[in-house]
Parts: C-alpha cells; sequence; structure tokens
C-alpha cells in the first residue's frame, strides 16, 4: 500500500475530523513554526508603522545591533577576519545624531548657493525621491529564492571580503560563507613580535579566514577555518533564534544595507546617471556626497573636546562621495564606493540570482559532511542535537 | 479556548494571543494545507503554507468583522495552498487548468454525488482506523494523511522509529483486513 494510496482528497470537515482526533507536529516544531510566523508579522508590522509621508523607512537599530552581534561572532570566529570590523568600527567616531547636525547645515548651505530654477530643482528633486524610495523599499521577500554573490573591500584595498549569501523562503534555510583575505599593508602596524611568531608580514597576507555559516531548520552552525592556523577546522552550533545574521533575513550583513540603514539619509545626491548597465542588468548611478566630522584626534584637537561634531569650520569635516549602481527592477544596490579622503570602501555585487537560477542554501547532507572533518569549538557546541541534520 | 477568549486575548495581549489562535487552529489549518498540497508538496511546502496562512490572518485580522474564527482561518488557509498548489505545479511543468475540478466547487449533480461517495468512504476509513487502536491509528494517520515519516512520528509519540515501521507494517495489513470485512458486509 503506498501512502498516496490510502487518502484522496477529503473535505473540509474531514479534514478538521482528522486534526481534532489527531493533533499534528511536537512542541518544538510547533514552535519553530510559530516563531517564524511571528518574525513575518513584526516584519510586516515594522515596516507599515515606520511609514513617513509616501516612502517606507526601515528601522536602524536592527543595523546597529547587527553590527554588535557580528562583531562578536567574528571576534570569537575569526580574528584575521578583522578587516571587517574597521568596516564598522573605523568610521564609527560619530555618533549619528551629530553626523546627521553637520550634514544638514552644510546641505541647508550647498542648497541656498545653488543658483537654479524652480522647475529644474522640482524635476531632480522627483527623481532623487524615486530612486532613494526604490532604495529603501527594497525587498528581498519578494523573491522565493535569491542569491547574492559579492566582495567588500575596505582599508583603501588593504582587506577584502568574498561572500556568498543564500535564501531560499520556502524550506527557511538560509546560507552566509565569508572569506577574507589582507594584504602586506594590513599587517603593516602589527608589533613585531606577532609578526616574526606568524612567519612574516608576508606570510600573515597569504593567511585566508573563512566563515561558513548555515542557517538550517533551527539550527544554527558555523565553520570557521583559518589557513594560518595547523589541526582541523572548529564548528559551533546553537539555536538559530540565538543568530542576528539572518534577522530579518541573510542580506542584512551586505555593506549596502549598512549603508542604507546608518548612512543613506546623510548625503545628498549630486548626480544621476541613468541606463548603467552593471551584471547584465539595468541600472542607475547616484553620486551623492556627505561631510564626514572626524574624531577629534584627527584635527589635533583634544580628546576632551566636549563638542566635536559642532566644528563647522571645516577643519573637522570631512568631505565624503558615495557612488552606488542601483538595479533599476529591485532597489537593491550592487555596487557602492564611498571615498573619504585618501581611504575608500568598495562593495561590489558579482552575481545576483532569482528564484529558479539562485544558487540554494546547503543541504543537510553537505552540512553533515562539512562539520565531519571539524571539531566543536566549546563543550555547548559538542553536546549541542544536531538530529534536525538527520531528519 | 473558545474563539471569543482568542479574540478578547488578542485584542489585549496580541502576542498571547497569536499563540492563542496558533495552539488552537494549528493541527487544522496543516490538515487543510496537507489535504490540498498532498503529492506536489515537500513537508517544508506544507509548513511554508502553514506560516503564511496564519501570517496573513494575523495580519488581516479585524476583530470587529470576524465572529467564527474556524471558517474565516479554514478560507484564508486554502486559498493559500490552493495558490501554493498551482505554483508548484506550474514550477514542475504540471498544467492544471484553473477550470479543473481539483480547483472548482462542486456544481454538476455528478460531481455531488462522486463527492458523497468519497465521503462515505472518508468516513468508513476513518472509522476502521479508529478501530485499530492507539498508537496504531495515530500512526497511520501521520503516515499516510500527514506524510510524516518513522523519524517525525517517532519523535510525537516517543516510540522510535524501527518500531513505528514496525508497527506501521502490521497495523496496514490489520487495516487492509477491516476495510475488506466493510466490503464483504455490504
Amino acid at each position: 500500500m503506498k501512502k498516496d494510496q490510502l487518502f484522496g482528497r477529503v473535505s473540509d470537515e474531514e479534514a478538521a475530523r482528522i486534526a481534532d482526533e489527531y493533533p499534528t507536529g511536537d512542541i518544538k516544531h510547533r514552535d519553530r513554526i510559530f516563531r517564524e510566523i511571528e518574525r513575518r508579522v513584526e516584519d510586516t508590522s515594522a515596516s507599515v508603522d515606520e511609514v513617513s509621508g509616501v516612502e517606507s523607512y526601515r528601522s536602524r537599530i536592527w543595523g546597529k545591533v547587527l553590527s554588535a552581534a557580528a562583531v562578536f561572532v567574528l571576534v570569537a570566529g575569526a580574528a584575521a577576519g578583522g578587516g571587517y570590523l574597521l568596516l564598522r568600527n573605523g568610521r564609527a567616531g560619530v555618533p549619528v545624531a551629530e553626523f546627521s547636525e553637520i550634514s544638514s547645515s552644510v546641505t541647508e548651505v550647498e542648497t541656498t548657493e545653488e543658483d537654479t530654477t524652480e522647475e529644474d530643482t522640482t524635476e531632480e528633486q522627483l527623481t532623487k525621491e524615486d530612486l532613494i524610495a526604490k532604495i529603501k523599499n527594497r525587498d528581498y521577500d519578494a523573491y522565493d529564492q535569491l542569491s547574492i554573490k559579492y566582495h567588500t573591500t575596505v582599508n583603501s584595498g588593504a582587506s577584502c571580503e568574498h561572500s556568498e549569501a543564500r535564501r531560499d523562503r520556502i524550506t527557511g534555510n538560509e546560507s552566509l560563507i565569508k572569506v577574507w583575505t589582507h594584504t602586506a599593508e594590513y599587517y603593516k602596524d602589527l608589533d613585531d613580535e606577532i609578526i616574526a611568531e606568524s612567519g612574516g608580514i608576508d606570510k600573515l597576507a597569504e593567511t585566508i579566514t573563512k566563515n561558513e555559516m548555515f542557517m538550517y531548520k533551527d539550527l544554527y552552525i558555523c565553520v570557521y577555518s583559518d589557513t594560518s592556523s595547523p589541526g582541523p577546522d572548529q564548528y559551533e552550533a546553537f539555536d538559530r533564534s540565538r543568530c542576528d545574521f539572518d534577522k530579518p533575513n541573510i542580506f542584512c550583513d551586505l555593506y549596502s544595507e549598512y549603508i542604507i540603514n546608518d548612512d543613506l539619509d546623510n548625503f545628498e545626491v549630486q548626480d544621476i546617471t541613468t541606463n548603467v548597465e552593471f551584471i547584465g542588468r539595468d541600472c542607475t548611478q547616484l553620486v551623492m556626497t556627505s561631510d564626514y566630522v572626524l574624531p577629534p584626534a584627527y584635527k589635533d584637537a583634544p580628546i576632551t573636546d566636549p563638542s566635536p561634531a559642532k566644528d563647522v569650520t571645516g577643519q573637522g569635516v570631512q568631505k565624503q562621495t558615495l557612488t552606488l549602481t542601483v538595479d533599476n527592477e529591485t532597489g537593491f544596490i550592487l555596487a557602492a564606493k564611498l571615498v573619504y579622503g585618501e581611504n575608500y570602501e568598495e562593495f561590489t555585487v558579482e552575481e545576483i540570482l532569482f528564484n529558479e537560477d539562485a544558487a540554494l542554501p546547503e543541504d543537510a547532507g553537505y552540512i553533515k559532511n562539512r562539520i565531519a572533518g571539524c571539531i566543536p569549538n566549546c563543550e555547548e557546541t559538542a553536546a549541542y542535537d544536531l538530529s534536525q541534520l538527520d531528519e | 479556548m473558545t474563539d471569543s477568549e482568542i479574540t478578547e486575548l488578542m485584542k489585549n495581549s496580541p502576542q498571547q494571543g497569536h499563540r492563542a489562535l496558533f495552539d488552537e487552529y494549528y493541527s487544522y489549518v496543516y490538515a487543510i494545507s496537507v489535504n490540498i498540497l498532498r503529492g506536489p508538496a515537500s513537508q517544508e511546502d506544507i509548513e511554508e503554507c502553514v506560516i503564511d496562512a496564519f501570517a496573513s490572518v494575523i495580519k488581516k485580522f479585524d476583530i470587529s468583522s470576524v465572529t467564527a474564527l474556524k471558517p474565516f482561518i479554514g478560507t484564508v488557509a486554502k486559498n493559500k495552498a490552493i495558490s501554493m498548489r498551482r505554483s508548484l505545479t506550474a514550477k514542475a511543468g504540471i498544467i492544471i487548468s484553473i477550470d479543473s475540478e481539483e480547483f472548482r466547487e462542486p456544481a454538476s449533480d455528478e460531481c455531488i454525488d462522486r463527492n458523497a461517495e468519497n465521503s462515505v468512504m472518508t468516513e468508513l476509513l476513518l472509522q476502521r482506523i479508529k478501530e485499530l487502536g492507539e498508537p496504531d491509528s495515530t500512526i497511520i494517520i501521520q503516515k499516510y494523511f500527514y506524510e510524516r515519516n518513522a523519524k517525525e512520528i517517532g519523535r510525537m509519540i516517543g516510540m522510535k522509529h524501527a518500531t513505528v515501521r514496525m508497527r506501521c507494517a502490521r497495523a496496514v495489513k490489520k487495516l487492509r483486513s477491516l476495510l475488506e470485512d466493510s466490503d464483504k458486509e455490504e
């Protein structure tokens, strides 16, 4: 007797009766489904609650919380992956409120100085608003499957992160693979002793650090590997609800998301180029500028300076230029380059695939195989129940 | 918990209300979804449908307009499942017309007769499954209606999956015999 031969389609009443007499799903399974329902409801509530005018604004808070979580995981798992920490910390000297204050002051002056006709300004403003709204209204949930391969370069090219994020909304599984490399320049300020212990700067520069994160059902599993460390790779496992890399989805850790959530409102659009083709997609390019308030140390001011952010003389303010390449269809940022002083940071999507074309998150078989040769990084991981990989 | 208690809870404490609604109707929504999605859908697809249905019910829930929760939830779940089935069959290259009987309410006398016949058969089948006694009836329903595997069933009823397989094989044999007896009686 085959299982599909016993029951055909039954009526709703019969289905209700079966549900009453034979309830399904264990508590753990139900809890996981309920958490996912709550997550989706909250996602919607957040986007509805924060509507301002015709544009919906996403909360900035989760981005900041995530940064903290990302720092924790990276420090715990991959010391040599610190390049990305610099991405987050290197320009974090000024609180957002102070940043906005300076930015709006300067914008006000610039607007007054611009001697454009009202008609021209209105037309340009509409285009800018449309584009910014498109970016802010991007929706990763519009695709059942989505995979994005990208790289992020920080420290003016000294640190590079190659990543691939995959999401399958049908199964709920996601994965994020990150590989970091650094040039010799990145290590030049390390203590001589550490450099010597590591076999020299060139040896350090050959180091490849990798975090492979799998969000599979209720599990979060991360495999840490580092070519400079002898011995087997390590893995960590804990409950997925404790992981922040997939809140609200795996794409929250893209450099472009930090720009949108933390910085975009501080920039003023200066130039728009339409009909730009990038990785085979129709895009629009925006050049934006902003003024970044340097921390006191950078302008030779006393560290005790009580109000560095109010210094609008120009000595403590640095011009930043942000160039964004925005996908016309989705509103996703496919490329971003931030130039400040002599430094730059760059984010480039190499491949973006949708639905049936998308690369799917790794399955249980792959994950089991991947951790088979690894050692758990702590007792808690060693004791963690991974039976979901066998289901 | 009654519908009015759930409604009241959703009004005063939404999160607790959501949980109460979920606990009360999870099996029902799951059964409705399985019933429509059985065949082209995986376990994950069915779960996705259940999640989607509940999220939709909670988001669109209007206390003033919904008096009975069960029909409201059942309709949302059914629509979600039909929509997903269409999507899955389209992906698999199976073309099912929207006029197909699969998606259509019974319109002709013939359909009504056939449905009534099916209903009698399902009633008989459920009756015989019940006669198997526990845990065999649960094993059969979980395996053949909900399409769960032995490991999942084992976890639900606290039994080793090898034992579930063995009991399931015996229960199917017994069920076949009970159904044959029913045929003879008729």
